[in-house]
């Protein structure tokens, strides 16, 4: 008997007919399948009735881990596309963000997705981890918190040219990270309308307070002063350098 | 000398894909709107590989030099425009010798006026996998095409050898900024060929190396180490705490490194002016790099930048911040002159080169069909020796973060005495060639 592979669950969350595939992030596909895999929580539905699908709009799905992953396949089974944005890493000794849950989370969400037949032109849903920036790690951990930067996602005129004109954020509360919010505000900016859902009242909201650009600087002087510090283990502080600045390219 | 290849088939692109993600370990696939693997390959006469292959080497030999005559020279660390705490690592940390693997890569555009370089990238340069494993299953679908070097190999073997010869036992810890996919990827992939040769290796933070009385250990897994391969660039070291600084610069000395820090010294795009001050022989580097100017006293003059020269940062990659009138959009280069102009030391003036744009029938042909394209073709150095290439092109004659990679394969049909010859009916020998690999499979992503 072969042992399942996580590589194999890549084509039902990023199949060749949908537009979307391009942005699934391959990164957790490449993870060992953890021995132990506990099954996805549960989803109550009625929590989601806000959002329809073949209405112009995308969803970002902005919830912990494997709550992600089940509000996703909830969405899916309504008509949406699950398109998973999880970046971490994977190092040794003990990592600050467990990934384990969520790489059995998108293999047992690829059986689903296997049953359900989404039409190619399924609007997307983006899956983020609300925890991706959360803790502090120890000089003996693995710092494999992460963000979402603009490129990892399509541009407004991308999701325009797919009949999109807005996206709803669902969440539980009204927390929203910075790197979202600078996707978001981008978005925002190139014409895109916004709002969020939060899954606790299913109650949607619009996000233009929130996307302010005096509450991003506000936010951003709170976290100078409060949240940052320098960082020394490889992840994230004072300075948040871009990515691509070491991962390939050159002038 | 240079061209394009067929544009692949839309199963073709997706099968490249898929492999340079599972294969390869390229898990950068998309970017923005765009793919990041470009649609084509680039095939280069042999004589041009050889051509790029010999002036990288001269001038990586040249730039060993200048570094270490830089490092007896500290009071001009502050002219190279490195931060101050970045120099106080540089002076902790040994000097580079012997037992460090050195790795550099070179960037050329065809011009005008012949090959052009950009900038050498001396710290942490990228693109291993692309310049490896992906032109290896890309060269696939080209019989008769030879792949060149692959530089992860190359380093890993480098990297082996140190090991081996330090003989105090241990893995290599690959050091990088552990919260980037796209950075570790690069380090799985060498993790992947050092396992081929026989050698453990740890994915590890710069905080993470540990020193001991017996040695140095991670403090993730207590694993024993006796190489540091950093991936994590020498200026974000300054971000550390100040007591990690200082155990950095403590623990890489008792092991060998690639890169030592000291590389940040000729990173800057200001090494050509300091290097002319200190009177330091940069010969084959200078013949291909544009003249470069400080700002100086420009910064009040109406006109920051003249119309034959270009604006960069000293520390700018993948094009962030360079400014090319009529290329980089109007925002940005204002912004770009508005720094320069508060922060002069912090940015040079180039001389501006014009691209030649590359189609599938070669350069200089305007009137191509299909695509055409500007391409900059990195080449290292592992080890003194040309250890590989791989280009990244784009429509507009800046090459930046939205531009794709694509594969460099050898083609001898473009050999320019070849294809005269061939015309007439006679055979010409080729050119001296550095090392060219087969596309055989080997070492895939851990």
């Amino acid at each position: 008997m072969t042992t399942p592979r996580l590589q194999d669950a890549f084509p039902a969350w990023a199949p060749e007919e949908s537009r979307w595939s391009a942005w699934a992030k391959p990164v957790m596909f490449s993870y060992p399948l953890p021995a132990q895999r506990a099954p996805l929580p549960a989803w109550d539905d009625t929590s989601l009735q806000a959002v329809q699908p073949f209405g112009g709009e995308a969803v970002v799905v902005d919830l912990p881990g494997v709550e992600s992953l089940a509000c996703g396949l909830a969405l899916a089974r309504r008509g949406f596309r699950p398109i998973p944005l999880f970046n971490t890493t994977m190092g040794e000794g003990q990592e600050l963000i467990d990934i384990d849950p969520i790489l059995a989370g998108l293999f047992e969400g690829a059986g689903v997705l296997g049953g359900l037949r989404l039409h190619a032109e399924a609007p997307p849903v983006f899956l983020l981890d609300a925890q991706r920036l959360k803790g502090t790690a120890a000089p003996t951990m693995f710092d494999n918190r992460w963000m979402v930067f603009p490129q990892d996602l399509p541009s407004a005129r991308m999701l325009r040219a797919a009949e999109i004109r807005s996206v709803t954020l669902v969440r539980r509360g009204s927390s929203m990270e910075p790197d979202l919010r600078g996707v978001l505000r981008l978005w925002r900016r190139e014409g895109l309308e916004m709002r969020a859902l939060d899954v606790t009242t299913g109650a949607a909201q619009p996000l233009a307070i929130e996307l302010s650009a005096m509450l991003f600087f506000l936010e951003h002087i709170r976290r100078l002063l409060t949240g940052l510090r320098k960082n020394s283990s490889g992840g994230f502080g004072g300075t948040v350098p871009v990515p691509q600045a070491t991962g390939g390219g050159y002038a | 000398m240079i061209a394009l290849s067929r544009r692949f088939e839309s199963d073709e692109i997706r099968d490249i894909r898929r492999r340079a993600i599972f294969e390869a370990g390229k898990f950068d696939p998309q970017t923005y709107d765009e793919p990041t693997l470009a649609p084509f390959a680039i095939r280069i006469a042999p004589s041009a590989w050889a051509e790029l292959a010999t002036l990288a080497e001269r001038s990586a030999e040249e730039i060993r030099e200048v570094e270490q005559a830089l490092h007896e020279e500290r009071r001009h660390w502050s002219a190279l425009g490195i931060p101050r705490v970045v120099r106080a690592i540089i002076g902790a940390a040994r000097a580079a010798d012997a037992r460090d693997a050195r790795f550099c890569r070179f960037d050329f555009h065809p011009t005008t006026e012949g090959w052009r370089a950009s900038e050498i990238n001396a710290d942490v340069p990228g693109g291993f996998i692309e310049a490896g494993a992906v032109t290896r299953i890309v060269s696939e679908r080209f019989a008769g095409l030879a792949c060149p070097p692959d530089p992860a190999r190359a380093l890993a073997a480098a990297i082996a050898r140190r090991v081996r010869d330090a003989g105090i036992g241990g893995g290599v810890a690959l050091v990088h900024a552990t919260s980037y996919a796209d950075d570790q990827q690069v380090m799985r992939r060498l993790a992947a060929e050092l396992t081929e040769l026989g050698v453990a290796s740890h994915l590890a933070s710069p905080v993470h190396l540990s020193d001991r009385r017996d040695g140095c250990v991670l403090a993730t897994n207590g694993a024993r180490i006796a190489a540091a391969a950093r991936f994590f660039p020498g200026e974000w070291l300054g971000n550390m705490r100040r007591v990690d600084r200082a155990r950095w610069a403590r623990t890489t000395a008792a092991v060998a490194q690639t890169n030592p820090v000291s590389a940040l010294l000729v990173q800057g795009k200001r090494l050509p002016l300091v290097a002319r001050a200190l009177g330091l022989r940069l010969e084959a580097w200078s013949s291909a790099l544009p003249e470069t100017r400080p700002i100086g006293l420009r910064r009040f003059a109406p006109t920051l930048v003249p119309r034959d020269h270009v604006l960069k940062p000293v520390w700018g990659r993948i094009g962030e911040g360079v400014a090319i009138e009529g290329v980089t959009a109007r925002a940005d280069a204002r912004r770009a002159r508005a720094w320069a102009r508060v922060f002069p030391k912090s940015w040079v003036l180039q001389r501006r080169f014009t691209s030649v744009p590359v189609g599938e029938r070669g350069m200089l042909e305007p009137a191509q069909a299909g695509d055409v394209v500007h391409a900059c073709f990195g080449v290292y150095v592992i080890d003194g020796r040309a250890a590989g290439i791989y280009a990244r092109v784009a429509r507009k004659p800046l090459i930046d973060g939205r531009a794709q990679d694509a594969a460099v394969l050898i083609d001898p049909s473009l050999e320019p005495d070849l294809e005269r010859n061939a015309a007439h009916g006679r055979h010409a020998p080729l050119p001296r060639m550095p090392e060219v690999h087969s596309n055989e499979p080997h070492g895939a992503a851990a």
